[in-house]
């Protein structure tokens, strides 16, 4: 029934947030741009790197969006970001905004977008599933 | 031998001309002791310039770690030393070095 | 790093403007010697004055012979900042290495199956201060996989050859379109993955802008040869 504990800080997982945006002639998805940058990973570092540096898509508002990446491996990330050039036959530019260590500063900083607390976006998504359910 | 003769010492010649007897004042310098002396030359060798300073002084200055000002006629030649290093006499013959900043 | 420099085919003012979003301090437009022509140059340094990026132009040299290369570079050394030759055959690889006229050799291994540069010539572009070009356009060009691993591997070779001689060494986007346009700490971090030294990276992206600001120096009107200068007072 209950889950893994966090693990304390010393032994957690060290992160970094990398702020992109995407030049595309058309308007993308979130699951394609999780499919886009999982195939630039792969197709760059290969599968053993694609597991050393755990890549997640935490947030993607067309143009831009968030992703996480391994403290050590946010090199080669980028580099993998910058050698994938074409998708679906037209071609696709991936610039790196900045890098940086929580949410917080990187949407203030990079992506200028407002930030919201993670707690009050759960409870304001449970309250829409309420209200959809009583509208039913 | 004059140095302020026809044919004329140019900016051009001046890597290949005698120095002896010319106004000079260095600029700058990687020893800060050196830097601001005023005076004449007097003596030439492979690496160094004598320079005679208006208060009777001779102070004897290498010549690839300073940057020289040379006056000729009306006008100021600045010149970064490390080209000047050769004798006069091999100098003369030809002897014209490439230096780069990178 | 100080004033990122970039080496590009950019002519467009969106292309500008997207340059100078993402951090470069100025760029060096290069044209091709076949099609030369000086109305786009002034397109260019119009735009980018507006915008606040500093503008170098250039020319890239393609011939079949080295005799050919030597007339060329003489008839542009004097109207353009900066000169580069597209290496591939060895004979024009040494002859541009041998001219201290030309200031960087691009692309070294086009069109061959070894990496192009081996230390006889390595020693050569360092006593006459030519820089070697890595090309990242090359990269995004292949499509095949492998091809891009072996690009990969000459670039490591030459990177090597030049840490050891104290050959320059410069990283170019070669970018044509706005598709192509990296940003500065992209390619540095690229380098850091291409060898382990994040200094050396350093100093290879901080080299155009010492090669343009040294040519851009030799053509001020009291400059006779580098280290000699007419001064009033």
């Amino acid at each position: 029934m209950t889950s893994l504990k966090t693990l304390p800080p010393t032994l957690r997982e060290k992160k970094r947030y990398i702020s992109f945006k995407i030049i595309y002639p058309e308007k993308l998805s979130t699951n394609e741009v999780v499919q886009i940058v999982r195939s630039a990973v792969i197709n760059y570092y290969g599968i053993w790197g694609c597991s050393k540096s755990n890549p997640w898509l935490i947030s993607y508002n067309h143009p831009k969006g968030l992703l996480r990446v391994q403290r050590e491996e946010v090199d080669f990330v980028k580099s993998a970001l910058i050698t994938f050039s074409e998708y679906r036959d037209k071609p696709i530019n991936i610039v790196v905004l900045g890098v940086s260590g929580s949410v917080k500063k990187s949407r203030e900083k990079f992506l200028k977008e407002p930030h919201v607390e993670y707690y009050k976006v759960i409870r304001m998504r449970k309250k829409e599933k309420r209200d959809n359910y009583v509208r039913d | 031998m004059r140095s302020d003769d026809a044919p004329m010492i140019t900016p051009q010649n001046i890597l290949r001309h005698e120095l002896i007897g010319l106004d000079v004042e260095i600029l700058e310098a990687s020893n800060p002791s050196l830097v601001g002396i005023k005076g004449r030359v007097v003596d030439e060798t492979r690496n160094t310039l004598v320079i005679e300073k208006y208060d009777g002084r001779e102070v004897v200055v290498p010549k690839d770690v300073a940057v020289f000002k040379f006056k000729l006629g009306d006008k100021y030649v600045k010149v970064i030393g490390s080209l000047l290093i050769g004798r006069p006499e091999d100098r003369l013959k030809k002897k014209i070095k490439n230096i780069y900043p990178y | 790093m100080e004033n990122p420099v970039d080496i590009n085919h950019i002519f467009e003012e969106e292309g500008i403007k997207l340059l100078k979003e993402l951090g470069w301090y100025g760029s060096i437009v290069v044209q091709y010697s076949d099609n030369y022509s000086k109305e786009i140059f002034d397109k260019v340094k119009e735009y980018g004055e507006k915008i606040g990026l500093k503008i170098y132009t250039g020319v890239k040299i393609r011939c079949e012979s080295p005799r050919e290369l030597i007339k060329q570079v003489k008839r542009f050394r004097n109207r353009i900042d900066v000169i580069l030759v597209e290496g591939g055959n060895l004979k024009i690889n040494r002859q541009a290495l041998e001219l201290h006229d030309v200031d960087i050799l691009s692309t070294p291994e086009l069109n061959r199956r070894d990496s192009g540069i081996d230390h006889v010539l390595a020693k050569l572009g360092s006593t006459y201060r030519v820089a070697i070009e890595l090309n990242f356009k090359q990269l995004l060009i292949r499509k095949n996989l492998y091809e891009r691993a072996r690009l990969l591997w000459a670039f490591r070779r030459n990177m090597k050859l030049a840490k050891k001689f104290d050959t320059p060494v410069v990283l170019s986007s070669g970018a044509e379109s706005i598709y192509d346009i990296k940003s500065p700490y992209d390619l540095r971090s690229f380098l850091n993955t291409l060898t382990g030294d994040p200094l050396y990276s350093k100093t290879v992206m901080e080299l155009p802008y010492k090669i343009a600001e040294y040519r851009a120096y030799l053509r001020r009107e009291n400059v006779v040869r580098y280290g000699v200068e007419v001064v009033e007072e």
